[in-house]
């Protein structure tokens, strides 16, 4: 499963799990429209870092903290590269 | 042979909180004494724990094991955690040679993971509007009531759980929502050691993660957790002796004891009283479907700010949330937040205070708490005040503004018996907006009504969710009730203040 799937899986779990309603996830829609809420973000980052060893956040700026769907997952699949 | 329950922590905390009690009464049918505890510095517990909270939970669940043991003359020990708490009982589980059992619910296989969890939601909630102003966090880690510290931090982020080294080799379940090949390859160390691993889906326990607010949906299904303890761990288990347990907890200014009370001793509250006694006594209610402790912890630092303040309070579960059951079909059901009706559980708690010795309520509420409140409020004499926090609405059914609205009766009937209330909203909350319908731009149509108070503040959110919101509001709480209790000091008999 690629990075991109495997993110997009995750979301689609986590929104189930925590009840929330997901927003049709393309590349430019923002984190916070999608429908997740802070928690869940805060699941989905450490999922990924549990599960595949990835924490490229850690080293994000605090200005640099991706803002879209497609900037969280471009920044999962350079720090995969 | 007795079990310790090593809880999850913040949002896991609160979300499993009433089915890890269901776990634990399940468990304690089949015969097994078990252990419920809270960290240092969260829930119940108390906030001495030095300098270092991830130590001194480290040592809390040490402490927790021994205690037990000695408590119920168990000769060993089954480890039980869910998420941050299974690696507590791995870590606990490692380095000591009584255990006959590990069991991990949906587990971090790094400490790291939890802090980035942590870390990550601060993050996006100091982004999102209405946070109000943000403390000075450098260094260490503080999310809500969780206040780790830098060495704690650095500590955290090192603790791989898969690296464990354990002195004695057990039967370990695990319970995760990971495939079991993918479980099976993340603990390879363990099982390289002697481990004997098992791997089940998390389903049947789904309700230990799912967000508290919602009912109506399955229960744990402890079925395979204890087919799996029946085969792989050695029964004789005896009789276990219960010592004397102790009745409550001290504080310097504060001591506090759980009641239980109501027609079944279904419901279970929290007693908070200051060391010189109180005339009055406020009952704090459930918001959403939190447990007792409120959402970040903010019931219990309400509590002990009124007892420092030298106010008695009364933090208890709704039937059917945290610690207290509600029956549906004689199944042990989480209840609605908003729609069970709670008046005859906050009369049951007036009652019971009346038991103890105190003569005057008032009643807290924030959010679903502060509806029910309202509610208890107006059908119950004996309340003479009332603190809601981002009421979101006085009636479930949609009504037009008015004088036969359901706020409107309330607010006649508090004046009707000369209650006092204050009505207290963060500018930013949906609360505020129906309110203002009802009572005009910041409740402005209630300035010169007697007793009505309204405050709109622009640094509190919705659930209170940093230490600065919750000291705004307990600030306001305690100024109104010392209001209250100086308008009415001239009446009391000194006979009337309550010590415990």
């Amino acid at each position: 499963m690629t990075i991109r799937d495997t993110i997009l899986s995750m979301m689609q779990d986590i929104a189930q799990r925590q009840k929330k309603t997901l927003a049709p996830l393309t590349d430019t829609l923002e984190l916070l429209d999608s429908g997740l809420d802070s928690l869940c973000i805060a699941l989905l980052v450490a999922g990924l870092d549990d599960e595949l060893g990835l924490d490229p956040l850690s080293s994000a700026e605090e200005d640099r903290f991706p803002v879209t769907v497609g900037d969280f997952i471009k920044l999962y699949e350079n720090a995969n590269a | 042979m007795a079990i310790v329950l090593c809880q999850g922590a913040a949002q896991d905390y609160a979300n499993g909180y009433r089915s890890l009690r269901v776990l634990a009464d399940a468990l304690a049918r089949e015969g097994y004494p078990v252990l419920r505890f809270d960290y240092p510095g969260t829930g119940d517990s108390r906030d001495e724990y030095g300098e270092h909270l991830w130590r001194a939970w480290r040592q809390s669940v040490k402490d927790a094991g021994n205690w037990l043991r000695r408590t119920v003359g168990a000769e060993c020990l089954i480890l039980m955690g869910v998420r941050i708490g299974a690696g507590l009982a791995a870590v606990e589980a490692a380095r000591r040679d009584d255990i006959a059992g590990l069991v991990l619910f949906e587990p971090f296989f790094h400490a790291r993971s939890f802090v980035l969890q942590l870390v990550t939601e601060s993050r996006l909630r100091k982004r999102m509007p209405a946070n109000g102003n943000t403390p000075d966090d450098a260094g260490g880690l503080q999310v809500g009531e969780l206040n780790f510290s830098t060495p704690d931090v650095v500590e955290m982020r090192n603790t791989d759980f898969t690296r464990l080294a354990f002195g004695k080799a057990m039967p370990t379940a695990v319970f995760s929502r990971i495939d079991r090949e993918r479980i099976s390859d993340r603990l390879e160390p363990w099982c390289r050691q002697g481990i004997k691993l098992t791997a089940y889906p998390f389903e049947d326990f789904e309700a230990l993660l799912r967000p508290n607010q919602h009912s109506g949906e399955a229960e744990i299904d402890p079925a395979a957790l204890l087919d799996w303890m029946n085969r792989e761990i050695p029964h004789g288990m005896g009789q276990a002796r219960i010592s004397s347990l102790p009745r409550s907890l001290k504080s310097e200014h504060w001591e506090e004891k759980i009641v239980r009370f109501g027609s079944h001793s279904h419901l279970v509250g929290m007693l908070c009283a200051p060391k010189a006694g109180s005339a009055l006594a406020v009952i704090i209610c459930n918001s959403g479907g939190n447990p007792r402790h409120g959402f970040a912890r903010s019931g219990v630092t309400l509590a002990r700010g009124l007892a420092d303040a030298g106010i008695t309070s009364f933090r208890f579960d709704f039937s059917g949330l945290g610690d207290s059951i509600h029956l549906e079909n004689a199944i042990d059901t989480q209840s609605d937040v908003f729609r069970q009706e709670r008046t005859g559980d906050l009369s049951a708690a007036v009652d019971a205070l009346k038991a103890l010795g105190i003569r005057r309520f008032a009643i807290h509420g924030l959010c679903s708490g502060a509806f029910h409140a309202v509610q208890a409020a107006y059908v119950d004499s004996r309340i003479e005040a009332l603190i809601t926090i981002n009421l979101p609405w006085f009636s479930l059914r949609h009504e037009a503004p008015g004088a036969g609205s359901s706020a409107q009766k309330s607010i006649v009937e508090f004046k009707k018996r000369k209650m006092r209330a204050l009505f207290m909203f963060g500018s930013g909350d949906a609360g505020l907006n129906q309110f203002e319908r009802n009572f005009g731009q910041a409740g402005h149509d209630l300035a010169e009504e007697p007793g009505m108070h309204v405050l709109v503040s622009e640094d509190i959110d919705h659930e209170l969710t940093e230490p600065w919101m919750q000291a705004i509001a307990i600030r306001e709480t305690i100024r109104f009730l010392e209001d209250r209790m100086s308008e009415r000091a001239d009446n009391l008999a000194r006979h009337e203040v309550l010590s415990i």
